[in-house]
């Protein structure tokens, strides 16, 4: 026995005025059993007190010792051995309170004796003053009756009495008491600064708010801040390319070198006018050139022609010249009238100089009038239109030849019959004195007449009738049908006669070269005038003309020049004179012929000849009538050195404008205006830019963003820093609460492991199979029956007030192995225990009590009836 | 000819750390601080302020910051030069065009703004050369541009500038940029350099200075550093060395000291001696201490500092990590029969020892352990 109560006095305490000693305790079980009201309860409180609680203070406990009404200090004294030596505590409270302890060391009194008596119990020892102080394990195996709570459930009362003994009292062993005014104090803590997982209470989640918050409003200033730097920025970028637009669009250069391209677009324009221009000239000098070859070739062929034809002539006079003596008169009236011819020609031909001098100074006239280009050229346009419509009726008279194939047969078939009338008439030569001779009534030179016809011949009073052949007749006759077919003819044509149609067919041939001479005369006379704004062709050149007036011409007096119109009649006049005589010669040749009559194909090939180089001559002369004829070799060595000339300058001309192509400089300088334009849109663009720009900072700069930026940076770092100091805070109390829960179960974990296998060996007596299982704290939280767990509340009362004894016989027979001195008081126990239960109880208590002291106090008797172990009872002192 | 010779007014800094109410005092001493540059300049007959740079903190202050400078200036009969520094560099719409649109409402001070490097002629034959922060961040020198000045008929020539010099690398606020030739004073003839951006006062020559902030900002650990700002009362004769007075215009004190202590013995020790030295109620105190002692003596400092100094000091700024309240035998024995608080002490001590971060967690987790376990005691 570590520990047993002796003998204990008490007087003035609660109920007991008197004093009572309750005496003859020993070592094994006590059984006190009185009836209700007896002072069981205080008899226990009074040992817990004489124990536990210091005697000095005005502490409610203390008040409560006090019998109602007394003014008396009441006073304890209990007798115990522990470890086999005799100990006493005397105690008196609040009035002349006084503690004294007395054993083997001898007699201590106050704090000294409170020290002593906590050391030897193994009670912790406090510093003393208001706190109640831990009772060690004799707080939990001295079990009150839970006199304060008599009013409350049993059931509460039940629960109450496993948690507040099994809890507590074995937290206050384990130094319990501190430890949860500690853990308390560090909830509260945890709970003032919040812990992480606390969104709304605490410290942490203020400031998490109040960094939430710093940290929003610094996000928020940064992009009003950076929108800010940004416009600065853009007006600074804005600013200098404005400068730079400026800075070109003030640029001289560029509008010089605009000048330089309208002056090179002028020019080139020019240049390009100007190869039209030579390109018109060089077909023009190259047709010239074409017409003049032609033409030289044409007298070239004619001039060979006659040579020929001449050549056979002469052949045949040669052969003829046996008449020669006979055709002599006629050849010298020939000879004569070729003189004549000459003459009439050289003459014919001055008057043509005459005329080609005069149409120069015509031409000339009209150069000069033309000297305004535009009226010029209208003059001119007017003239070639003129022409054109001449020259196109010239055109449209042309004869086809199947017409002049007929006309020429015609004619050549008069001829033959003619030259066949002469050739068979009887001829009549007359000489002598002719002047009484009449022939036909008419007088008669010297000669032959042919008798081609009746006619009469008078000599004096002389008639002779002359008839002629029946072959001249027949000859005559077939003349006549020659020449009816070819007047025939020459009426269905419409004209005079052979030469006429010739000459119109010429003239036709002409003037369709004509014609297209003249319509790119008039292309190239209506040119395009940029200057007058005047476009290409004729009807442009006529509007303008017809606005400016056509008919203000330099005056030149028309009467100083020469009457062309005069000289062409006299020219005309003077063609008729020739072709008269050649007529006359045509009829003196016939007339030759028919002297030749000997010899009639030399004559009729004689006649051929003379009538191809009739004609011969005739195209000569038409070809001398040409203006170019006069000196045409030195026209056609300046056409061509005029055509190479034209070439050379179209060529140039070509080489200008492709160097200096208008096009290409238009481009040019339409890309320097569009440049142009776009800096000028883009100066606009960045001006707008700029005042938009300049009016957001203005607006926005006084905001004092910089300086509200930097303050919500240091506030967002204060926020942060106050957050990781609270935070760490936070941290610290939970390693503390955590250390402390730790120590709390681990301490447990100490005690629960013995305590469930002792417990287990009392339960398994009042309920076998079953197993007790405890909390780290301690507290028997569940019954283990078999293969079911049952929770400590919810078994029936009985079984949780006799598991709750059994833990505590376990928890004691611990303590004692320890070598704490343990004793064991219970008051009123096994209230709830029905029969066989309380049997297998008391059973376990008599087992227990040979270890132990056990002291029971009850108000049943019956109960406790059968129970071994000391009798005990109160005794007045 | 007399001038004054300022820099690094800094107005508008927000001091967004502190309290509302320290906030509130430091703020108004920037602006205070300009009454006294013009109350020095009228006791001294100056008619020449000049600042060498960061008059504002930010390029955006607040509007009445500006309007709170400018309306203090134009009070006094002298002649503000105001030179953009790093911190409130000039730009197109920028600050100083709201400057400018604030001047010239008062009866006799003028504000002149030198926003570009132009000089000009401050008295007769008295040049200024002004050279001003076009950026927060300029690589090249700033005060070349002085060569390239013209200043006709010259008897003094003064050069302003902001900007570090290129000697300096180290124990400098300013950064790499802004860098200015140490001898530019010589460089370009200058009777006498004004040089702002550097917080304390600092002589390079005789013609070169930097006249430090009239009004500390900041806490800075170097020798010489903790005296309240200042501004140079410059005199100038030609041909002749200037000569530099030192006149005080700052209110508060910021100090900044480390303190090695190893008991509360040392910490009362030392914290007497601080004590005596100082203005208490206009110092700024960062205190850092470091040193190991018993839990309960750190305890008995951390709570004379923060239940005593704190409030007597305009602000403290108590650093204590390193000083390590290692728990001593007495500590502990004082848990000794507490069962699981004792437990949990050893717990805690063991993971101290462990060290890292739980061991730091773990040292303030037994300080507190230790804290409440007395106050349950005391109750």
């Amino acid at each position: 026995m570590s520990l047993y109560l002796r003998q204990i006095h008490i007087e003035n305490f609660r109920r007991f005025r008197e004093p009572v000693r309750l005496d003859n305790l020993g070592e094994g079980l006590n059984v006190l059993i009185a009836p209700n009201e007896a002072g069981k309860s205080t008899l226990l409180e009074a040992v817990r007190a004489a124990f536990f609680v210091r005697t000095k203070g005005q502490s409610k406990q203390l008040k409560s010792y006090v019998p109602y009404g007394c003014k008396v200090g009441p006073s304890v004294t209990v007798d115990f051995a522990l470890h086999g030596e005799q100990w006493r505590v005397e105690k008196r409270f609040v009035q002349s309170a006084k503690t004294t302890l007395s054993g083997p060391k001898g007699r201590f009194e106050g704090e000294d004796a409170e020290h002593l008596l906590r050391e030897q119990l193994g009670a912790s020892v406090g510093g003393g003053g208001k706190k109640a102080e831990p009772e060690g394990a004799l707080g939990l195996l001295w079990v009150r009756q839970a006199e304060a709570l008599e009013l409350m459930a049993p059931d509460e009362l039940v629960r109450d009495r496993l948690r507040m003994t099994l809890e507590q009292e074995v937290g206050a062993i384990l130094g319990g008491g501190a430890f949860n005014r500690v853990k308390e104090r560090v909830e509260q803590l945890s709970a003032r600064y919040g812990t992480a997982r606390s969104r709304t209470q605490g410290l942490l989640p203020e400031v998490q708010a109040r960094n939430d918050l710093a940290k929003t409003n610094y996000v928020q200033t940064k992009e009003l801040y950076d929108a800010l730097e940004k416009h600065f920025s853009q007006l600074e970028q804005v600013r200098t390319r404005l400068k730079h637009v400026e800075r070109d669009l003030r640029d001289e250069e560029d509008q010089l070198q605009r000048a330089d391209l309208q002056n090179a677009l002028k020019l080139a324009e020019g240049a390009a006018h100007r190869l039209q221009m030579r390109r018109v000239e060089c077909d023009s000098a190259r047709r010239a050139v074409l017409r003049l070859e032609a033409l030289q070739q044409r007298a070239d062929d004619l001039a060979q022609e006659k040579k020929s034809d001449q050549e056979a002539l002469i052949g045949l006079e040669q052969e003829r010249r046996v008449s020669e003596e006979q055709v002599l008169g006629v050849r010298e009236k020939i000879a004569a009238l070729g003189r004549d011819i000459e003459t009439q020609q050289e003459a014919l031909h001055r008057q043509r100089e005459a005329v080609r001098v005069a149409e120069q100074s015509h031409a000339h006239y009209a150069r000069t009038e033309a000297l305004d280009a535009a009226r010029g050229r209208y003059a001119q346009l007017v003239s070639c239109e003129k022409a054109l419509v001449e020259a196109e009726h010239l055109s449209r008279a042309v004869i086809s030849d199947e017409l002049m194939a007929k006309l020429d047969s015609a004619e050549r078939e008069v001829v033959e019959k003619r030259a066949l009338m002469g050739m068979d008439g009887a001829r009549v030569t007359l000489s002598g004195d002719l002047e009484s001779v009449l022939v036909n009534g008419v007088q008669v030179e010297p000669g032959t007449l042919t008798i081609d016809q009746p006619m009469s011949v008078q000599i004096g009073r002389t008639i002779l009738h002359l008839e002629p052949s029946l072959g001249t007749q027949r000859a005559r006759y077939n003349l006549e049908a020659a020449q009816s077919a070819l007047a025939h003819v020459l009426r269905e044509v419409g004209v005079k006669d052979l030469e006429t149609a010739r000459q119109r067919n010429e003239q036709a041939r002409h003037s369709a070269v004509r014609i297209q001479d003249l319509r790119e005369r008039i292309a190239s006379l209506c040119p395009a005038d940029t200057v007058l704004g005047l476009n290409a062709g004729q009807d442009a050149l006529k509007v303008l003309m017809a606005s400016e007036g056509a008919d203000q011409r330099s005056v030149v007096d028309v009467k100083t020049l020469p009457d062309l119109q005069g000289m062409r009649k006299n020219v005309e006049q003077c063609e008729n004179n020739l072709l008269k005589m050649r007529t006359m010669l045509g009829a003196l040749n016939e007339q030759l012929k028919e002297m030749e009559s000997c010899s009639q194909p030399l004559l009729l090939k004689s006649a051929q000849l003379t009538a191809a180089l009739e004609r011969n001559a005739r195209d000569l002369e038409r070809l001398a009538q040409d203006e170019d004829w006069t000196d045409i070799s030195v026209k056609i060595v300046q056409a061509r050195a005029h055509l190479s000339s034209v070439v050379l300058e179209a060529q140039d001309a070509e080489r200008l404008v492709s160097v200096s192509n208008p096009d290409v400089i238009r481009r040019k300088i339409e890309r320097l205006d569009q440049d142009r334009e776009a800096a000028e849109r883009t100066r606009a663009q960045l001006r707008e830019d700029q005042s938009r720009l300049e009016a957001t900072i203005s607006a926005d700069g006084g905001r004092g963003l910089a300086e509200r930026l930097t303050a919500a940076e240091e506030e967002r770092t204060a926020a942060e820093e106050e957050h990781l100091r609270i935070k760490d805070e936070v941290d610290t109390l939970q390693v503390l609460r955590d250390v402390m829960d730790e120590a709390r179960s681990e301490m447990g974990e100490r005690f629960v492991r013995p305590v469930a296998s002792r417990a287990k060996s009392y339960v398994e007596k009042i309920l076998p199979g079953s197993e007790p299982g405890f909390d780290e704290t301690l507290k028997l939280s569940r019954l283990l029956r078999g293969q079911h767990e049952e929770e400590s509340e919810d078994l029936s009362k009985g079984t949780q007030e006799q598991l709750a004894l059994m833990v505590r016989l376990a928890f004691a027979d611990i303590l004692q192995q320890q070598g704490q001195p343990v004793s064991l008081i219970l008051d009123d126990p096994l209230v709830y225990a029905d029969d066989a239960r309380l049997d297998l109880m008391l059973d376990m208590l008599e087992q227990a009590s040979k270890r132990l002291q056990i002291v029971i106090l009850t108000c049943r008797e019956r109960a406790f009836r059968s129970v071994s172990g000391q009798r005990l009872s109160l005794s007045c002192a | 000819m007399k001038f004054i010779h300022t820099a690094d007014w800094q107005l508008g800094k927000p001091f967004g750390r502190f309290d509302e109410e320290r906030r509130a005092a430091l703020t108004q001493a920037r602006f205070d601080v300009i009454d006294r540059i013009g109350q020095h300049a009228k006791t001294h007959d100056v008619r020449h302020v000049l600042v060498a740079g960061d008059v504002f903190d930010t390029e955006g202050p607040h509007e009445r910051t500006i309007a709170q400078a400018v309306t203090r200036m134009e009070r006094y009969p002298c002649c503000w030069w105001l030179l953009p520094g790093n911190h409130d560099f000039a730009r197109n719409h920028g600050l100083w065009e709201r400057v400018r649109a604030r001047l010239g409402h008062g009866q006799v001070g003028v504000v002149k703004l030198l926003t570009e490097a132009v000089p000009h002629e401050m008295e007769d034959g008295v040049w200024l050369l002004p050279a001003p922060l076009l950026g927060r961040h300029t690589h090249d020198d700033p005060t070349a541009l002085f060569d390239t000045m013209h200043t006709p008929h010259a008897r003094l020539r003064i050069g302003l500038a902001h900007g570090g010099i290129t000697q300096f690398t180290q124990d400098h606020e300013s950064t790499s940029e802004n860098l200015i030739a140490p001898n530019r004073a010589q460089l370009s003839a200058l009777d006498y350099l004004a040089l702002g951006d550097w917080h304390g006062r600092l002589k390079i020559d005789a013609r070169t200075w930097y006249s430090g902030t009239p009004e500390v900002d900041r806490f800075h650990p170097a020798e010489g550093r903790d005296k309240p700002g200042e501004v140079l009362l410059v005199t100038l004769l030609p041909e002749c060395e200037p000569v530099v007075d030192v006149l005080r215009t700052g209110r508060y004190r910021w100090v900044e000291q480390s303190w090695i202590v190893d008991g509360l013995a040392s910490y009362e020790a030392q914290l007497e001696r601080f004590l005596a030295g100082t203005d208490v109620p206009e110092t700024l105190l960062r205190l850092k201490l470091a040193g190991m002692m018993d839990l309960s003596q750190r305890v008995a400092i951390l709570s004379s500092l923060e239940g005593d100094i704190a409030h007597r000091l305009m602000f403290l700024d108590a650093q204590t990590d390193d000083v390590l309240g290692r728990p001593g035998e007495d500590d502990l024995a004082l848990l000794d029969g507490e069962g699981m608080l004792a437990l949990a002490a050893q717990k805690l001590k063991e993971r101290i020892e462990r060290g890292g971060e739980e061991g730091r967690l773990a040292r303030k987790a037994l300080e507190r352990l230790f804290v409440e376990y007395k106050q349950v005691e005391n109750l």
